[in-house]
């Protein structure tokens, strides 16, 4: 399977970090952004590997179909 | 941008495993895609940076937003890559579509505006005039939840074209 561990993707996501940024700009935003409890637990669920496994095979068979209705 | 938190890396880093899983079983098994673990973690760079550019550019309080990192990841991943069909970013609409029902008791896009916004994002940088790119797919999923959070009963809802 191939695959991203989770120290390697915090490694991506400490050195994109540390990238220093010269522009603080622009257009400021009223939207916070901030996920709803519910999507925030689901996100949670997915470190239970049955459920990782569970929702994968699901989405995959989705996808699947919509695949073999685009090709 | 802030440091992320554990909890956040954890959460993204679930989120894009499951993505990399589908496409794995969808597209590789099936040899519609040819992928290296070091793709993945290009991708993900890619859409990092686009992340924190994003927020700094339009001063977006720092939070994870699952709607962000599949329509980015799902791009940068598409264009590093052998996807002749861009089979990639349907299977990133698709997950977003399923967020989306995460998000709000099973409220989803039709299959039609599915295959609509597939089509749309596959000429992004090659026919312009008609594609839509990495933020207008997040754009789309994005306004979604903000209509159904302000959504009111008795509010008219207009429908969808």
């Amino acid at each position: 399977m191939i695959s991203m561990t989770l120290p390697e993707f915090t490694d991506v996501v400490r050195k994109v970090e540390s990238i220093p940024r010269l522009e603080q700009c622009a257009v400021a935003s009223k939207k916070s952004n901030g996920i709803s409890d519910e999507l925030g637990r689901y996100l949670d669920s997915l470190s239970d590997p049955v459920v990782m496994n569970s929702e994968v095979e699901r989405l995959s068979n989705e996808v699947m179909q919509l695949l073999k209705d685009n090709h | 941008m802030n440091s992320l938190s554990e909890l956040d890396i954890q959460r993204i880093h679930s989120l894009i495993g499951v993505f990399n899983r589908v496409v794995e079983k969808a597209l590789i098994k099936t040899g519609r895609v040819g992928l290296t673990g070091q793709t993945l973690k290009n991708a993900a760079e890619d859409a990092m940076v686009h992340h924190a550019a994003f927020i700094d550019k339009f001063i977006i309080q720092k939070s994870v937003d699952p709607f962000k990192i599949i329509s980015w990841y799902g791009f940068f991943l598409s264009k590093n890559v052998d996807d002749p069909a861009k089979s990639i970013l349907l299977l990133a609409i698709a997950h977003l579509n399923d967020l989306l029902s995460k998000e709000h008791l099973q409220l989803k896009l039709s299959a039609a505006h599915v295959q609509h916004l597939y089509n749309m994002a596959k000429l992004d940088g090659s026919d312009d005039e008609f594609g839509i790119g990495k933020n207008g797919i997040y754009s789309v999923f994005s306004s979604c939840i903000d209509l159904v959070n302000d959504y009111k009963p008795g509010s008219k809802i207009i429908p969808a074209v």
